[in-house]
C-alpha cells in the first residue's frame, strides 16, 4: 500500500463523495429490496399517518393581541415575584439593604417616627445637626471634644444615655434622668468634692480613681455627666448640654 | 411549515413507506410496534424536512434507514424490553481522545479513489457504514450520531475513528490485491 502524508482533512472530503456514492447505490438495492416486500399498511394507519403530517405541518396560528399582553404581564409579574423573594431574603442578611430598607419606611412615615440614627458611629460635634436629630426638649450634649465617637445612645421614654468614647479609651458618659427614676451615686473615699455652677444650676462635681462626675437637677431631669478627660474638659461638655428646642 | 412541506411529506410516505416497515421488521415483529416505528419516523422526517429535501431519491432512501435504526433504538429503550446484540454499546469503556494519524493512500487520482471508498464503504460493517454516512454525508451532530448507533454520545468519536480506520484497511487490501 503506498503511503504519503497527506492531511486527513483531505481524506475526510474523499470520505464525504465516497459515501454520497455510497448512499446512493445502498439506496438503490434498499428500495429494491422494499419494492420486493409484499406488505401494505393498513387504511386506517395511512390515514392516522397522513392525519399526524397535517398536524405536525400546519402553521401555527399567529397569537392574538390579548393572549400576547397576557403573556407579557405574566412574566412581568414572574421576574417582580422572582425580585421580590430575593429582596425578601437579602434585605435581613445584608446590613446596608436593611438600613436602607428601614431609612425609607421611616422617611415615607414621618408621623410615626421620633428619631433614627443613620449611623451607629455618628459624631455629634454641631449645635445644627443634634438638632435634627433628638426630639423637641431633650438635652443633649452639644460639645464633645474631638476625636469621640457615640458608642451608645439609650432611649428607655423617661431617660436618656449617651456614651462617646475615642480611640485612647477616654470616655464620655451623659445621663439625662427622669424625676420619676432614682440613680445611685459613689459617696466614699472622694479625692474631690465640690460645688460647680452649670448652665445656672448649681452642680456637685466628685472626682474618685481619675472619674469626674457632675451632676445637677433642672425643672423635671437629674443630668449626670461622668468622664475620664480632665475637670476642665468635663465642666466644658456639661455646660454644652443644652435642650432641643 | 407550509402546504408544500406536508405535500412533501405525505409524497414521501407514500414512496417510502415500504421501506420504512421493512427496515423496520429488521428490529421488530409486532405489527403495532411497527406502525409506531413508521410513524415515529415520518415524526422525525418532518424535524430533518431542509435537510432531506435537498437528498436524491436513493440517497434519501438510505437516509430514511437511518432514521428507522435511530429511531427504533430509541423506542427499543424507551420500550425497556431486553437489548439485542445490534444494539449494544461496543465502545463502552473504548479508549477515548485516540489520535487521528492517518497514514493516507495516494491521493493523485481522486476519483479512483472516491470509487473505491464507496466500495469499502458497503463493505463495511453496518455500524460504521451508518456512522461515516451520518457524520460525511448528513452531518449529523455527536449526540444525533450516539442515538442513530445506539451508543453513548463520548463514544462517538472513537466510533469514527475505528470506522475511518477499517476503511482504509480495506483500501490498503484493496489496493494490494
Amino acid at each position: 500500500m503506498k503511503r504519503n502524508t497527506h492531511k486527513p482533512d483531505d481524506f475526510d472530503r474523499l470520505l464525504k463523495e465516497a459515501a454520497l456514492q455510497a448512499a446512493e447505490t445502498m439506496g438503490q438495492q434498499y428500495l429494491e429490496e422494499a419494492e420486493k416486500d409484499a406488505y401494505y399498511p393498513s387504511f386506517e394507519f395511512n390515514q392516522r399517518v397522513r392525519k399526524m403530517i397535517e398536524a405536525e405541518t400546519k402553521p401555527s396560528a399567529p397569537v392574538p393581541l390579548f393572549q400576547k399582553l397576557y403573556l407579557s404581564f405574566s412574566k412581568a409579574a414572574l421576574w417582580i415575584l422572582l425580585v421580590l423573594i430575593v429582596l425578601f431574603f437579602a434585605i435581613p442578611k445584608v446590613a446596608s439593604a436593611r438600613n436602607w430598607v428601614t431609612k425609607l419606611v421611616m422617611e415615607s412615615n414621618p408621623k410615626y417616627v421620633t428619631y433614627y440614627l443613620q449611623e451607629t458611629d455618628t459624631v455629634i460635634d454641631s449645635l445644627d445637626n443634634s438638632e435634627k436629630i433628638f426630639p423637641v426638649g431633650a438635652y443633649y450634649p452639644s460639645y464633645i471634644p474631638e476625636g469621640f465617637r457615640l458608642r451608645l445612645l439609650n432611649y428607655d421614654g423617661s431617660s436618656i444615655t449617651y456614651r462617646f468614647v475615642d480611640s485612647k479609651g477616654k470616655l464620655v458618659n451623659v445621663q439625662v434622668i427622669g424625676t420619676g427614676e432614682t440613680m445611685n451615686l459613689d459617696n466614699e473615699n472622694l479625692e474631690e468634692d465640690s460645688i460647680e455652677i452649670v448652665n445656672g444650676y448649681e452642680a456637685r462635681y466628685t472626682l474618685k480613681l481619675e472619674r469626674h462626675c457632675l451632676i445637677w437637677t433642672t425643672e423635671n431631669y437629674i443630668i449626670f455627666v461622668n468622664t475620664n478627660l480632665s475637670k476642665e474638659e468635663t465642666l466644658k461638655i456639661a455646660n454644652g448640654i443644652l435642650k432641643t428646642r | 411549515m407550509d402546504k408544500s412541506d406536508s405535500l412533501f411529506i405525505e409524497k414521501l410516505y407514500h414512496d417510502y413507506h415500504r421501506l420504512m416497515f421493512k427496515q423496520a421488521r429488521r428490529y421488530f415483529q409486532d405489527q403495532n410496534q411497527l406502525e409506531d416505528i413508521v410513524q415515529l419516523t415520518c415524526l422525525k422526517l418532518i424535524r430533518y424536512l431542509p435537510t432531506i429535501r435537498q437528498l436524491s431519491r436513493n440517497t434519501l432512501a438510505t437516509y430514511i434507514v437511518s432514521i428507522v435504526r435511530s429511531v427504533s433504538i430509541d423506542y427499543y429503550r424507551n420500550q425497556d424490553t431486553a437489548r439485542t446484540t445490534s444494539f449494544i454499546d461496543l465502545d463502552e469503556g473504548f479508549e477515548e481522545n485516540l489520535r487521528d494519524p492517518f497514514d493516507m493512500v495516494d491521493l493523485e487520482q481522486n476519483t479512483v479513489i472516491i470509487e473505491k471508498l464507496k466500495r469499502v464503504i458497503l463493505q463495511l460493517p453496518e455500524e460504521d457504514r451508518l456512522a461515516l454516512l451520518g457524520k460525511y454525508l448528513y452531518g449529523w451532530s455527536d449526540s444525533e450520531l450516539a442515538g442513530s448507533l445506539g451508543i453513548k454520545a463520548v463514544t462517538v468519536r472513537s466510533r469514527l475513528f475505528r470506522a475511518k480506520k477499517k476503511a482504509l484497511q480495506l483500501l490498503g487490501d484493496m489496493d494490494e490485491a
